[in-house]
C-alpha cells in the first residue's frame, strides 16, 4: 500500500491489485452520525445539529448541479453509492474503465456541495421512506433499543438516519455548515484499490480538488459519557414470530487511540471467538441444548470514544437465555481456555486477515478505517502473535462487568 | 471421461456417475473455492431434502459434532464451510461449499489444503453417523425445529415476505410457487426416516455439479474430486429434474393483504416468454437494466428521484422461469401512483425502446459487471454454475460481445414480451 498527503491535506491511499479488472475508489469523511455537536469553523459558534444530519448530507451530496451522481457514474460505466455509519461517511464507486472521469466525479461531489435549497425539501420524502423501511425491521429496532439502553448521553445512541420528525428540522444552512466543517480536505481520505497507478490517481486528485479556502475543519465537542448504562432492560412488542434478545456490554476502555485501540479490538475479537465462537464448547453446549440457534451472534463495535459488545439472537425464553448467557460469561472468566484453543483461534484470525485482501471493497474500507483511527493494519498478524492468554483474560475482566450491561428484548405481539 | 475447452480458462470434465466438474484455474486469489451442488425438482420431497444439508453439517463418523468440525476447519487455517439450500427456476439446489487459503500463502508449502477440504466435504456429505441405518435423530429433531422457526420467521422481513406472497399468488399451482425450503406444515410432518431416504435418493439420483476456483492444475483437481466423490452413487439412474415451465400472463390479477407495517410493499409480477438460450435473452437483460436495475434505471429516476415516492423501486428478471418483478416500498396512499408510473415506463420502453444514452449506460454497466466476475472466486463459481445449468455455452468474452451488439429495437422487442400478471400490495392494518 502507498500513502500520500496532498498539499490540500487530502490523504490518498493506493492498494495495487495486479490483474484485477475492476477498480474500487472510496472517498471517506471522518464524520458520522455521532458528530452532531461541534464548533463551526466560520461562525465560531457551538452548534448542536438535528439527529440524522450526517446521513441527510450524504444523500444530498450525491446530487450535483441537478444531476444525481448515481447517473453521472452510470454514464461512465461505474456504479456509485454512499453510506453513513456512526463514525464515517463514505462515497464510493466501482468501474472497469474511465477511472479518471469517475474519480473526478467522486471528488467533485464530495468536496463541492452542489445541491439546492429546493432539493433539500425533495429529499425528505425519500429519506422518510428509508426510515420507514428500517422501522419495519425488528432486528434493527431491537439493536437501536439496546444502544439507547447502553448509552446515557453519547450520540451513538441516536439512530443514524434520525427520525421522521428530526429530519424535518434539517435545513439547507445546517447541511452547508456541516459540509464546511467536516468535508474539509484534511478531514477526507481517498482510497483506491485495483490494478492502478498511483501517479495517475494523484494527478487527477490534485486537479479535481477545489482551491483551498481559508476555513479549518470543525472542532468536535466530545460528550462526557458516564460509565453506568442508561437502562438495564428494554422490552418492546414487535412484529416478530419469536422473541429476539440482545445483551450489550459497554466498553470502559475508552477513550483510546492508536496502537492501544488496535490491541483492544484484536483482543476483543479473540475473546469473543474463544468464548462463543463455533469451535467453543460453550457454543456447542448452548446449541445442543437448544438455548441458541444459527441466529446467535456476537459482535463488537469499537471506536476511540465508545465501544460495545453485542450478543444474542432469536430465542424461546429471553429472560432465561439472558441469565444463562451471563452465567456462561462469568464461567469463562473463571475457567478460561486451553493453549490449544488459543493457538487455533489465532491461526484462524491470521487466515481471515490474509483472505480479506481478496476483496477490493473490503480492503479499501479496512484501510480507510485504519487511517482515520491512526493505526497500521499490516501490523495485525504480528500483533496477533504477540498477544497472550493472560491478555485475553485481562480483557475479559475489563469488558464484562456486573454493571455495564444492558438488555433489549423484542417480543411477539400479544 | 471427456473434457472440452470452454473459454480461455474454464475447463469442464464429465466424471463417472453424471458428475459435472467445472474448474477455473487462477492464481489471482489468496483463497480457493469448492462448491458441490445437487439439483432436485421442487416437489413433495423439497422440505425433506432441504433439511439434509443442515443435518449433515452437524457431524460425521470422524467428526461427531459441530465443534470437532469447527476445530478441524480452524486447523485448515480458518477454512470456511457453508451449506445452503437455493433455487434455480423450478429446481432446488443443495450446496456444500468451502473456502480455503491457497497453499502458497502458508508459511510452509505443500499442505494440499484443497485435498483436505475435499475429504472433509466427502465426510460431511457421504459419511454421517447412521445409528440403526438412519441419520441421528437428535440432529434431525433439532434441525427440523430450527428450519421450522426460520421458515415461520420469514414474515419478519416484510420486503421479502411481500415478494414471496406475490410469487406464490401469481404462480399458484406451479412448482415455482413452492419455497426452496418447502412449507412449514410439511417440515412439521417430517420423520427421520423420510429425511434419511431423501438424503440417499439425492446422493443416488440427483445430478452433481462441482465448481472449483483456484490455482491447483485442472487435471489434479479432477483426480482429487474424483477420489472425493468415489462411491457416492449407488448405481441408480441419475434423474435430471424437469425444466421450468413457461406460462403466458392472463388477465392481471390483484391482491392486497394487511400486516403490521410502517411502509407498504408493492410487488408487480410479470411473465416473459424469453428464457435462457433464446436469442432475445441478452436484450432482455439489457431491458431490465434500463427499466429497473441500478441507479440509472427508469424506475429509480422516475419513482425515487423525480417524484420522491420511494427509497427503493427496482426490477428483476428470472430467465430460468420466464418471469419478472418490480418491487417498491411506498406510502400506501402512493401505491396506485407508483403503479401507474411503472406501467407508463414499461409501455414506453416497449414502444420506443431506450434512448441511446440509456442504452449506452446499460451496456457499460453490464460490461463492467461481466468483467468484474473474474475478480471474485464466488462470482466465477456463480458464472460457471449459470453457464452449466442453463446449457448456454458462452464465455465471458462472448457474453460481452453479445451485450455490445444489442440495439435499441432489440430492447424494445424484449420489453414487449414482458406482460403484467399480478399486482400485490402488503399494506398496514386497515383502520
Amino acid at each position: 500500500m502507498d500513502r500520500y498527503v496532498l498539499d490540500s491535506g487530502l490523504r490518498v491511499l493506493v492498494h495495487a491489485k495486479p490483474r484485477y479488472r475492476r477498480k474500487f475508489a472510496l472517498l471517506g469523511a471522518d464524520y458520522g452520525s455521532v458528530d452532531s455537536h461541534f464548533v463551526d469553523p466560520v461562525t465560531r459558534k457551538d452548534v448542536q445539529m438535528p439527529e440524522g444530519i450526517a446521513h441527510f448530507l450524504e444523500h444530498k451530496l450525491f446530487e450535483q448541479e441537478g444531476e444525481d451522481a448515481f447517473q453521472t457514474f452510470s454514464r461512465h460505466g461505474a456504479s456509485g453509492n454512499a453510506s453513513t455509519s456512526f463514525r464515517t461517511t463514505c462515497f464510493f464507486f466501482t468501474c472497469s474503465s474511465s477511472l479518471p472521469a469517475n474519480l473526478r466525479t467522486l471528488i467533485s461531489l464530495v468536496t463541492r456541495a452542489g445541491f439546492t435549497e429546493a432539493a433539500v425539501e425533495k429529499e425528505r420524502g425519500i429519506i422518510e421512506q428509508e426510515i420507514r423501511m428500517y422501522e419495519d425491521s425488528p432486528d434493527w429496532r431491537v439493536f437501536i433499543a439496546l444502544v439507547r439502553g447502553l448509552f446515557v448521553r453519547h450520540p451513538v445512541r441516536v439512530d443514524i438516519t434520525g427520525s421522521t420528525e428530526s429530519i424535518r428540522k434539517i435545513g439547507f444552512a445546517d447541511l452547508m455548515s456541516c459540509h464546511r466543517g467536516f468535508y474539509h480536505p484534511e478531514n477526507l481520505c481517498l482510497v483506491v484499490s485495483g490494478d492502478v497507478k498511483p501517479e495517475e490517481i494523484l494527478r487527477v486528485a490534485e486537479r479535481a480538488l477545489p482551491k483551498p479556502g481559508i476555513s479549518r475543519p470543525a472542532v468536535r465537542i466530545p460528550t462526557r459519557e458516564p460509565q453506568r448504562v442508561a437502562r438495564l432492560m428494554t422490552e418492546e412488542r414487535l412484529a416478530v414470530t419469536r422473541p429476539s434478545l440482545l445483551i450489550g456490554f459497554k466498553d470502559r476502555d475508552v477513550p483510546v487511540s492508536g496502537e492501544r485501540l488496535q490491541r483492544r479490538d484484536a483482543l476483543t475479537a479473540l475473546l469473543l471467538d474463544l468464548m462463543f465462537g463455533s469451535s467453543s464448547r460453550t457454543w456447542q453446549r448452548l446449541y445442543e441444548e437448544d438455548v441458541i440457534d444459527d441466529s446467535f451472534y456476537t459482535s463488537y463495535a469499537g471506536e476511540e470514544e465508545f465501544g460495545f459488545v453485542t450478543l444474542g439472537g432469536e430465542v424461546t425464553d429471553p429472560h432465561q437465555v439472558r441469565r444463562r448467557l451471563l452465567k456462561e460469561i462469568r464461567r469463562f472468566g473463571r475457567e478460561g481456555f486451553s493453549t490449544e484453543d488459543f493457538g487455533r483461534v489465532v491461526h484462524k484470525m491470521i487466515g481471515r486477515f490474509v483472505r480479506g485482501f481478496d476483496s477490493l471493497e473490503g480492503t479499501a474500507f479496512m484501510l480507510l478505517s485504519s487511517e482515520f483511527r491512526g493505526t497500521d493494519p499490516f501490523r495485525i498478524p504480528t500483533l496477533l502473535r504477540t498477544l497472550t492468554a493472560d491478555d485475553v483474560m485481562e480483557r475479559h475482566a475489563a469488558l464484562f462487568g456486573e454493571r455495564n450491561h444492558a438488555t433489549s428484548i423484542g417480543l411477539p405481539p400479544l | 471421461m471427456t473434457r472440452r475447452q470452454a473459454g480461455p480458462n474454464l475447463r469442464q470434465f464429465h466424471l463417472p456417475g453424471a458428475v459435472g466438474l467445472n474448474v477455473y484455474p487462477t492464481e489471482k486469489f489468496k483463497t480457493s473455492l469448492v462448491n458441490i451442488t445437487f439439483r432436485r425438482p421442487l416437489d413433495g420431497d423439497t422440505s425433506a431434502a432441504a433439511l439434509v444439508p443442515y443435518i449433515l453439517r452437524r457431524g460425521t463418523r470422524h467428526h461427531p459434532d459441530m465443534v470437532s468440525i469447527a476445530r478441524h476447519l480452524e486447523s485448515l487455517f480458518g477454512a470456511s464451510l457453508d451449506v445452503d439450500v437455493l433455487r434455480f427456476g423450478e429446481q432446488q439446489i443443495l450446496s456444500f461449499r468451502m473456502d480455503l487459503v491457497e497453499d502458497r500463502y502458508l508459511f510452509m508449502g505443500g499442505r494440499n489444503l484443497l485435498g483436505q477440504g475435499l475429504s472433509l466435504l466427502r465426510e460431511i456429505i457421504h459419511e454421517p453417523e447412521l445409528p440403526a441405518g438412519l441419520l441421528r435423530s437428535d440432529f434431525f429433531e433439532q434441525e427440523r425445529s430450527n428450519l421450522l422457526r426460520f421458515v415461520r420467521g420469514m414474515i419478519q422481513d416484510k420486503g421479502r415476505y411481500a415478494f414471496d406472497r406475490c410469487v406464490r399468488l401469481m404462480c399458484i399451482g406451479e412448482p415455482y410457487a413452492r419455497h426452496e425450503y418447502g412449507e412449514a406444515e410439511e417440515i412439521e410432518g417430517l420423520t427421520v426416516e423420510a429425511v434419511t431416504e431423501a438424503w440417499k435418493r439425492t446422493l443416488d439420483t440427483a445430478p452433481i455439479d462441482v465448481y472449483v476456483v483456484g490455482s491447483t492444475p485442472p487435471n489434479r483437481v479432477r483426480d482429487q474430486v474424483g477420489a472425493a466423490l468415489e462411491g457416492f452413487r449407488n448405481g441408480a439412474e441419475v434423474v435430471e429434474p424437469p425444466a421450468s415451465v413457461r406460462r403466458r400472463a392472463g388477465r392481471t390479477r390483484r391482491d392486497r393483504e394487511y400486516d403490521d407495517v410502517m411502509q407498504a410493499r408493492l410487488v408487480m409480477g410479470y411473465r416473459t416468454e424469453i428464457g435462457y438460450g433464446d436469442r432475445r435473452s441478452v436484450p432482455l437483460v439489457v431491458w431490465n437494466t434500463v427499466f429497473g436495475s441500478g441507479a440509472y434505471s427508469r424506475l429509480f429516476r422516475k419513482v425515487r428521484e423525480e417524484h420522491s415516492l420511494a427509497y427503493y423501486c427496482s426490477s428483476m428478471v428470472d430467465q430460468a422461469k420466464g418471469v419478472a418483478f418490480v418491487q417498491a416500498g411506498v406510502n400506501e396512499s402512493d401505491a396506485a401512483r407508483v403503479e401507474r408510473i411503472v406501467t407508463r415506463e414499461r409501455r414506453d420502453l416497449a414502444r420506443n425502446g431506450p434512448s441511446s444514452e440509456e442504452l449506452k449506460a446499460a451496456k457499460a454497466h453490464l460490461t463492467a459487471k461481466v468483467l468484474s466476475i473474474t475478480d471474485s472466486a464466488t462470482n466465477l463459481a456463480g458464472f460457471m454454475e449459470e453457464r452449466r445449468t442453463t446449457g448456454e455455452v458462452r464465455s465471458l468474452q462472448e457474453l460481452i460481445r453479445r451485450i455490445s451488439l444489442v440495439k435499441r429495437a432489440d430492447v424494445a422487442r424484449a420489453g414487449a414480451t414482458v406482460r403484467p400478471d399480478m399486482v400485490y400490495l402488503l399494506a398496514g392494518e386497515p383502520s
